[in-house]
């Protein structure tokens, strides 16, 4: 099935160009997510060697968690909320009529975005007050306020990427 | 905190509801419940703060931490082929059998199971692996299909375990230990599985023709060719049980050696790397959404002190506890069909896992049960994840064939509930016997 | 009309801390609020089970009052880490009545939209060692878990190796695997976390402890009535670094003494000259950390001068 608009009609200009710039932009935030937990996946296996060849643990391991994760962590849900893996039960409305299904679908899409903004909001602040705090990781004092101002950014990538489904996903009848 | 916490569990569960069947996805719609009742209890202001504490502990947890790794893990060894091997060797070994490569089938994913993390991982990998194999030697479509959607079900319950993981985080048990615990029932599992394959082969042969025997030259061969996955399994699950690793370092080893595989693979290159990276990142998202919206409403059942409410009334009846345990399961069978795969799992445990405490069963145990009730739903009508991933890799075989074939594993799985319920020990005799 | 507080605590259930800290202190202001308060005691982190958040929920308003544990934002409440200096405060009584002194003469850090009820200290660090030593010399080239800049600084001091990054729930493993020889900790969390099972010699020289603090949110406090707020402020302060002092200093007793009673367990007794010449060599750490700015030099003379008069030197 081709991408179609949020509001119905098949995908065509704006809405086609949307939805495929969402992906990108997915796709990208998965390269960063993945990019960032490889980094930490060395890290922790060479700490794991270090440890074992030389009795001689880095000190600063849990630190790199402290900052690598959260980073890799916070995009992940941009790119489920554009790959429409946000887990919901359509069983009962995929029995609705087309056009009523599609309100529907635009309404719980809206609905997913404004709880995606307040949370990138409430994260904005949450990082604003870890940078004033002057918060930082245990053993290298490694500000942790930047941090958590990234998280809230890719928070707030999810939000747009929310509409940038493609249409089918949500518009698919699983049954029948 | 409020008068008449249950009122308020029932109201705040069918506001719930109510959400989630207008296709609001069900993180979302917990944390907007979980936010909401909040609010009404202690404020707005603080209510919606939530919206930052809870992220930020998802995003910042150790345990959560293990799933993207584990799923990159899995993801990156099916991409390296590692998951043909393994088919291949329980093919060579049991597909001469009447059923013998349905039962490979099983076995095979309860040994890529021990590799990845996640259910529809292993029902997508074997799909594209067994089911080709399954169909060129006279297997009933459905049957093969059932056998697959099944056998993904033991990528959750043989450790790794995204699903175990989950349940650590959100009742904040070890999740070591619940690792522990699924080994045996997973292999309890695996066995049941196999006895139902021959039941349904003996009471209709064509169902899954014999095929020819391979020599043990042939199943050796295979057997070596498997040494990446043997490597990376000993590695993981040895390090992890052996104390030598923490389960984050586990993780953290698993994905660099699978990863070193796919670089030595023929499928290195950009569009599988891109597509191993996306699945990961997707599904990670999807269970961040989940653990931030499950924290929001537990949040909400603590302030309405709703399941010491549960617990009292539960102990009130006077009921035995054994019958509460079936009336649970019975619930969990039903609320399975509906949902498809961990929902039903999240959105109860904040008020049913005080309640299975306080009748004095084992955090842990009652775990590795959920583990199974998530099987369940996997592959139950209408609505089952399993079954609809088969379908996508397999759009000739049809859903209904699809479902009906599942049923006998269902009832299997019924099985294998009664037996944990009359026997903890399975789940609990490896965790004790390695503290 | 009665105000019920909530608050929380990611203490488990049942721990001493919920138990005689915390319940302790608001019963005996309840006690005397002339029936103005309440509270509900939300234990094993259900109001919030991440330790480091505690006191962001008390600033956000979700709990009234928290257990918070100032130094698990490190960077945040820097000079609550005066007790964590080796060799300064000699047991939990002393520490809590630095800190709360301190708190009192406006030296330490009041978190934003909030009213500290009390600052107190926990029990005191010592050292634990897989294989016996004779005497301080023999830690040369020890490898010891530590928490903490000072602490590391301390293990180093004393010709040892500090191994940081290890949680408390990987120390025992650590040891009885060899990664390291021992780690300083508590004689509570060692026997908590199974590693007094592996740890066999205890050196029980005062390696600082950590700074605790129950604040109340700001909103919450004003809206108090008068009876209620004379009730926090009779137990509060110094009363209440008194009363928790004493029972973190019991839980060291008490502890030290289960785990060197174990069999095969011993205590490396020092005598004074050996004891003093272990307070000079470790109060290099404290210098060092007075050293890094004027806030910390000021909170570090205030902790000398009222130890002198605490002990009166
Ligand atoms: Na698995
Ligand atoms: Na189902």
């Amino acid at each position: 099935m081709a991408n179609e608009g949020a509001l119905g009609g098949p995908a065509r200009g704006f809405r086609a160009g949307y939805v495929a710039a969402g992906q990108r932009l997915a796709d990208a935030l998965s390269m960063i997510s993945m990019a960032l937990i490889c980094v930490y996946v060395l890290l922790v296996s060479s700490n794991v060697l270090m440890r074992y060849l030389f009795n001689a643990p880095l000190g600063w391991m849990s630190d790199m968690g402290f900052i690598l994760m959260p980073l890799a962590m916070a995009p992940c849900l941009g790119v489920g909320a554009a790959r429409g893996m946000l887990v919901s039960i359509t069983f009962l409305s995929d029995r609705l009529p087309r056009p009523a299904r599609r309100m529907l679908v635009a309404l719980t899409r809206a609905v997913s975005a404004a709880v995606l903004a307040a949370v990138a909001w409430k994260m904005l602040g949450y990082g604003l007050d870890a940078l004033a705090e002057r918060r930082a990781t245990v053993q290298m004092g490694a500000p942790l306020g930047p941090v958590w101002l990234g998280v809230a950014a890719a928070f707030a990538l999810a939000v747009p990427l929310v509409f940038a489904q493609p249409l089918d996903r949500e518009e698919e009848v699983h049954h029948g | 905190m409020v008068e008449h916490p249950i009122l308020w569990l029932a109201g705040a569960f069918l506001a719930m509801l109510a959400l989630i069947f207008v296709r609001i996805p069900i993180g979302i719609a917990m944390a907007i419940v979980g936010v909401a009742g909040t609010a009404m209890i202690i404020g707005f202001g603080p209510a919606l703060s939530l919206l930052a504490v809870e992220p930020a502990n998802a995003v910042n947890s150790a345990d959560l931490a293990t799933i993207p790794l584990f799923l990159l893990m899995g993801n990156l060894a099916t991409a390296a082929g590692i998951s043909g091997d393994i088919f291949k060797v329980a093919q060579n070994y049991m597909g001469h059998f009447r059923g013998g490569m349905a039962m490979a089938t099983i076995a095979g994913s309860a040994g890529y199971g021990a590799i990845c993390g996640s259910s529809s991982a292993t029902t997508a990998a074997m799909a594209r692996i067994a089911l080709p194999e399954m169909e060129k030697r006279g297997y009933a479509g459905g049957l093969a299909a059932a056998t697959i959607a099944t056998g993904g079900g033991l990528g959750i319950l043989i450790p790794p375990s995204i699903i175990m993981v989950l349940y650590a985080v959100l009742t904040e048990q070890f999740v070591l230990e619940l690792f522990a615990a699924g080994i045996v029932p997973g292999i309890l599992a695996v066995i049941l599985y196999q006895a139902t394959v021959w039941l349904v082969v003996s009471r209709n042969p064509a169902l899954g023709p014999a095929t020819d025997r391979v020599g043990w030259a042939g199943r050796l061969r295979s057997t070596l060719r498997a040494w990446r996955a043997v490597l990376t399994i000993l590695l993981v699950i040895v390090g992890i049980y052996s104390g030598a690793f923490t389960v984050l370092e586990a993780a953290a080893v698993g994905v660099a050696i699978t990863g070193g595989f796919w670089v030595f693979s023929p499928a290195r290159g950009w569009a599988s790397l891109r597509a191993v990276f996306a699945d990961t990142a997707a599904l990670t998202g999807m269970m961040i959404v989940m653990v931030i919206g499950a924290s929001a409403m537990g949040y909400l059942l603590t302030l309405t002190n709703a399941p010491l409410e549960i617990v009292d009334a539960v102990a009130a009846l006077g009921v035995p506890a054994p019958v509460v345990m079936v009336i649970l399961l019975v619930m969990y069978i039903f609320l399975g069909m509906v949902f498809d795969s961990i929902s039903a799992m999240v959105l109860t445990i904040p008020f049913v896992f005080p309640l299975v405490v306080s009748l004095g069963y084992d955090p842990v145990w009652w775990g590795i049960i959920n583990v199974m009730i998530v099987e369940i739903a996997l592959i139950t009508p209408p609505v089952g994840m399993n079954v609809f991933i088969m379908h996508a890799v397999a759009p000739h075989i049809r859903i209904g064939a699809i479902f009906r074939a599942v049923m006998p594993f269902v009832l299997a799985d019924v099985v294998w509930l009664g037996l944990m319920l009359a026997f903890p020990v399975i789940a609990l005799w490896l965790p004790h016997a390695l503290r | 009309d009665t105000i019920k507080l909530r608050v929380s605590s990611y203490a488990p259930a049942g721990n001493f801390v919920n138990e005689q800290v915390i319940k302790g202190f608001l019963d005996r202001v309840v006690a005397d609020a002339e029936g103005t308060l309440d509270y509900q005691l939300f234990p094993g982190g259900t109001l919030g089970r991440n330790p480091a958040e505690q006191l962001k929920l008390v600033q956000d308003g979700v709990a009234d009052v928290a257990f918070v544990v100032p130094g698990f934002t490190p960077g945040a409440y820097d000079r609550y880490g005066i007790v964590e200096i080796p060799g300064l405060i000699h047991d939990a009584r002393e520490g809590a009545a630095v800190l709360a002194a301190a708190y009192a003469a406006g030296l330490l850090e009041t978190p934003e939209r909030t009213r500290v009820l009390g600052v107190f200290s926990s029990d005191m660090n010592a050292i634990h060692l897989r294989d016996p030593v004779a005497g301080l010399d023999g830690l040369t080239g020890k490898s010891l878990r530590a928490v903490g800049k000072p602490q590391a600084d301390g293990v180093t001091i004393l010709g040892g190796v500090p191994v940081t990054g290890l949680a408390s729930t990987e120390v025992a493993e650590a040891i009885s695997r060899g990664t390291v020889d021992g780690a300083v900790m508590g004689a509570a969390s060692l026997d908590a976390f199974r590693a007094s099972e592996v740890a066999v010699q205890h050196i029980r020289v005062p390696m600082g402890s950590a700074a605790l603090m129950l604040p109340m949110n700001l909103g919450t406090w004003e809206k108090l009535p008068a009876p209620a707020k004379a009730a926090f402020e009779k137990h509060g302060g110094m009363a209440f670094a008194e009363a928790t002092g004493a029972i973190f200093h019991e839980q060291d007793e008490t502890y030290f003494a289960k785990i060197t009673a174990k069999p095969g367990h011993s205590e490396l007794v020092l005598d004074d000259a050996a004891r003093a010449a272990y307070l000079e060599k470790v109060a290099a750490v404290g210098r060092d950390w007075a050293a890094q700015g004027a806030e910390r030099a000021a909170v570090y003379d205030f902790a000398i001068k009222t130890l002198e008069s605490l002990r009166g030197e």
